[in-house]
């Protein structure tokens, strides 16, 4: 039996994040739809714990948590983004730079990978990472300094790759 | 391409992301998703189906939004709407909700002289000693933890208590916490929608118990940031009967009420607050509420910002702690006094003193007079002519404060913030106690509040249970921003976590330069290990060493990899450090051994994309790499699809690793992982492990061997296929928890017994991070949880075997240098 004020809540709480989450989707899968379905995904497990997720302190920080290992999960089932459904930008070009990323991302330590994701796509501060990720500020400081010098030389790398179409 | 131009692009791919939109309506998930599960499928409809577009204006709407999210602040909240003693941290709604106040569940938990209480999300308990002991009281028929607004224990051990039903206020009350029942009064705001055209709506509740036989509530409506309508309800006999006092129509007593205070039954004295950076009122009544007029206070500049705290009585005076800021951010401390009831206060008395920001004072009266502000405890034995300033490390956000001596007081602490001003507020209660006068706050573990982070902008973890009785605890401080320069540390209790002693080494309290606490490693109780430097990317890091339970640290050497590597003994001088890196899915592993406690590093393994040292580990899968021995080490794997993941040995320090057989059970398919290492006694082993089927469901299975490790077949728990986490503490002996429920079987999954816990565990099955145990039982009694789930990593023990389930709270605090 739902009730009506748990789903109003949930609606509420799902208008709110969903602009703040669908970047770091987007930047996760370098695709649409990908994104949609991590958000999907994401939300429709918030919604069968919904008594549980709505009394946590902090539910997007749970979102977002769910979502990078929802992510992470898909990447290893699946070696490699879709090429064949990239993102296009606002005048309907292909997003390379989306498929560099969300290629290079996968391809990062995982903990590097996800203070990248939640500060520079997220946009969570470092303290915020730090909590959510249950690790001092210093660490999550040097996550995201290492995840990024390898992102560069990743990123120049892979953007070969998809130029060459090998993904 | 420089790194911060890989951080302007991750932005602008994610911008272009956010402008992209989601169609799917979040009806479409709930709809969607009850129809799937009784399908008995779990993924949810694919975006293409529920995809739609979206108009411009969202779409520039959310663009704008992703780039300006409130950043959460430290708000004035917890001071505003409860400065001081006889008050609660109350609850509030997220303004975009309809649903009951208090449903969003923030704590409530205050303290009154020797009263205090505590609300969590199942029960409420209070304290007749100032917080040390605390029993439970069981609520009111029909009134569940979340349906409760407000609550307040008076110093007699008067309960009040207030559940919101619809428009109108059960106001419940007790006599004592063990006297039988509880009896209620209806309280009927005189809201009146179809005169306003508003629906009012109760936010918030306020309950002032004190003079005595007298008691106050304030129902209020918050209508936005600044503005709220507060209805007044004065009792005259002990809570029984409530008579309602029409608001005065003055505009700056239509506001936010941060405190209500009779000094007698005739008089008393309202602070009428106005929101971030304003001005707040002073009003008084000399005839029971019937009439507010403002206060005079002379010598208080008409133009400035101020913020008052409680007044308090003090004899036949009335004293009022007050803060004034200029337009230059400067703010100033004062007292006020008032002869006359409240009708006009002179002052400041004694000395002003410079205040550090912007919250509102706390002032308890005591042997002597307290005043808490900002990270200061101003103190006063002459009634203010002089005040004794002591700074204090780390002290979180002080709701109310009751003194015991002139250098002992407990408190009740909030981290609080808000998405907005005074809105979408989320707060985190509990207790702190000075015995030195407030340079160092002690948390006081053991108070049923139920919350997660301890302190305010303070990250705990790792947390390394060593045995029964000792734990080691990293922590940080985090500044706003990400700055550098937060407070760090590492303590250790030997007693359960009730005394935590501060064990960081020398230089490394701070979160500068090369002093960057990057690992931690706690292997006994004796020793541990940290590695510290710089958060560039390239930084070196220096490896120290505890053998004497951190009392002394020695520099012992450099970290063998610069890439970052995780730290790891078995002994005083045998050590790893695995570099796992390279991606979700494969990993490679640039495995280095110590012969002499870290001071000297040779690579013995190394496993890359294409190449690897001869009998190195497999590129493919997860994986995480534990000794047990100076020679035999295990590395566990988690993998995509097929099923099992591999298990490993090496025998030789990881110098080579033998692939064990591992026969997956008949049915099971998907991908999982171990959930540590192989407990290996003789001959018998046995090791969790979890299928990861689909979606969210999990099958847990334990393998066990009986040649040593050498082949590993799997036994199923009892019940239906659920997802454990699995503590093989010996070959026979194992522990499976999940939610409140533990399975545990002494005899190697032949028979099999449920203990069911007080604590609902959220914990979080993370396939690929390596760390502390999560679940870690040292005997049949005595076990730790860490929780990682939720709000934060918080700790747990138990001493009966699982049943009764303590929150060890992690100090964090530094002692004064």
């Amino acid at each position: 039996m739902v009730r009506e004020e748990d789903a109003h809540e949930f609606d509420v709480l799902y208008r709110r994040l969903l602009p703040r989450v669908m970047g770091q989707a987007y930047a996760m899968t370098g695709n649409r739809a990908a994104a949609e379905d991590l958000i999907q995904e994401a939300f429709g497990r918030a919604w069968v714990r919904w008594s549980r997720v709505r009394r946590l302190q902090n539910p997007e920080a749970w979102i977002r948590r769910v979502m990078l290992n929802q992510a992470i999960s898909d990447w290893r089932k699946a070696s490699r983004p879709n090429l064949f459904d990239p993102g296009t930008q606002a005048g309907g070009e292909p997003d390379v730079d989306a498929l560099w990323l969300a290629q290079s991302l996968r391809r990062l330590p995982r903990n590097q990978c996800r203070a990248v994701v939640l500060h520079d796509a997220a946009g969570m501060t470092v303290p915020e990472i730090a909590r959510e990720l249950h690790v001092p500020a210093g660490t999550v400081k040097s996550w995201i300094s290492r995840g990024r010098a390898a992102l560069a030389l990743l990123l120049t790398d892979s953007k070969e790759d998809v130029r060459h179409g090998r993904g | 391409m420089a790194e911060d131009e890989v951080r302007d692009l991750i932005r602008s791919v994610a911008r272009r992301g956010t402008a992209l939109g989601v169609s799917t309506l979040p009806e479409e998930i709930r709809h969607n998703l009850s129809h799937s599960r009784h399908a008995g499928g779990h993924r949810i409809a694919t975006a293409s189906v529920l995809r739609r577009r979206l108009t411009p204006v969202f779409v520039a709407a959310i663009v704008l939004a992703v780039f300006f999210v409130p950043v959460p602040h430290v708000s004035l909240f917890n001071r505003l709407v409860a400065p001081t003693k006889s008050s609660t941290v109350p609850s509030t709604v997220p303004s975009t909700s309809s649903t009951s106040p208090g449903s969003s569940g923030p704590s409530l938990a205050g303290i009154d002289g020797p009263a205090a209480w505590a609300l969590s999300a199942t029960q409420l308990s209070v304290s007749d000693d100032g917080g040390l002991d605390w029993s439970a009281v069981a609520l009111p028929a029909g009134v569940d933890a979340g349906g409760v607004t407000s609550v307040v224990q008076a110093p007699n051990g008067e309960l009040f208590l207030a559940a919101v039903k619809g428009s109108t206020v059960r106001l419940y009350r007790k006599a004592s916490s063990t006297s039988a029942g509880w009896s209620y009064t209806t309280l009927v705001p005189s809201w009146s929608s179809a005169a306003t055209g508003f629906a009012f709506q109760t936010s918030s509740v306020m309950i002032t118990p004190g003079p005595t036989g007298m008691v106050t509530v304030v129902v209020t409506d918050e209508l936005s940031h600044t503005e709220a309508i507060p209805r007044l309800f004065v009792s005259l006999d002990d809570g029984a009967t409530f008579r309602q006092y029409p608001t005065p129509a003055r505009s700056n007593l239509n506001r936010y009420w941060s405190s209500v205070t009779f000094i007698t039954p005739a008089s008393g004295l309202v602070v009428s607050g106005t929101g971030a950076g304003g001005k707040e009122a002073l009003f008084h009544t000399s005839d029971g509420g019937t009439s507010w007029t403002p206060s005079t206070i002379a010598g208080l500049q008409a133009s400035a910002n101020v913020a008052f705290g409680t007044p308090f009585a003090e004899g036949s005076d009335i004293d009022l702690p007050e803060v004034t800021s200029s337009s230059d951010g400067a703010e100033t401390l004062s007292l006020y006094v008032s002869g006359d009831d409240g009708a006009t206060f002179t002052g400041p008395i004694g000395r002003a003193v410079s205040a550090p920001n912007s919250l509102s004072p706390l002032a308890v009266r005591g042997q002597s007079l307290w005043v808490v502000h900002g990270d200061k405890v101003y103190k006063s034995a002459n009634d203010g002519q002089t005040w004794t300033v002591v700074t204090t490390a780390g002290l979180p956000e002080i709701s109310a404060m009751s003194l015991t001596s002139a250098s002992t007081a407990t408190a009740v602490a909030g981290t609080s913030s808000c998405a907005k001003f005074k809105t979408d507020c989320t707060s985190d209660t509990y207790f702190v106690r000075t015995t030195d006068g407030g340079q160092r706050w002690n948390i006081l573990s053991d108070v049923p509040t139920g919350t997660a982070v301890p302190v305010s902008g303070l990250t705990v973890g790792p947390i390394w249970p060593v045995g029964a009785n000792t734990v080691w605890a990293e922590w940080g401080q985090n500044l706003p921003g990400g700055a550098s320069g937060g407070a760090q540390g590492l303590e250790r209790s030997t007693d359960g976590g009730k005394d935590w002693t501060d064990v960081t080494p020398p230089g490394l309290d701070r979160q500068v330069g090369d002093h960057f606490i990057t690992d931690f490693y706690a292997l006994d109780t004796d020793h541990a290990w940290v590695t510290y430097g710089g958060v560039a990317s390239n930084a070196l890091q220096t490896v120290a060493s505890t053998s004497d339970s951190g009392r002394h640290w020695k520099v012992e050497g450099r970290s063998p990899s610069t890439y970052g590597c995780e730290l790891q003994f078995v002994t005083a001088l045998d050590g790893w450090c695995a570099a796992i890196g390279a991606a979700a899915g494969s990993e490679g592993v640039d495995l280095y051994r110590t012969e002499d406690g870290g001071k000297h590093w040779r690579l013995v393994s190394d496993t890359g994309p294409t190449t690897g040292s001869p009998g190195s580990l497999p590129f493919g899968c997860d994986k995480n790499i534990q000794f047990v021995s100076p020679s035999v080490g295990w590395a566990v794997f988690s993998c995509n699809g097929g099923g099992p993941a591999p298990l490993y040995e090496s025998t030789n320090g990881g110098r080579t690793w033998v692939s064990r057989e591992v026969t997956k059970p008949s049915g099971l398919f998907g991908y999982g992982g171990f959930a540590g290492v192989p407990a290996l006694v003789g001959a018998d082993g046995a090791v969790g492990y979890t299928f990861q089927l689909n979606g969210s469901t999990r099958r847990t299975v334990v393998y066990v061997s009986t040649d040593a490790g050498a082949s590993w077949h799997a036994v199923a728990p009892p019940g239906r296929a659920e997802g454990w986490l699995v503590d093989t503490m010996t070959p026979l002996h194992w522990r499976l928890v999940n939610g409140d429920h533990i399975l545990a079987t002494d005899d190697g999954g032949r028979t099999w017994h449920t203990i069911t816990s007080n604590v609902s565990f959220n914990l979080f099955y993370d396939f690929t991070s390596p760390g502390p145990p999560v679940v870690d039982f040292v005997t049949n009694e005595v076990g730790w949880i860490v929780s990682t789930s939720g709000a934060g990593t918080s700790l747990w023990r138990t001493t009966d075997g699982g049943s009764t389930w303590r929150r060890v709270v992690v100090n964090g605090h530094k002692s004064e240098p």
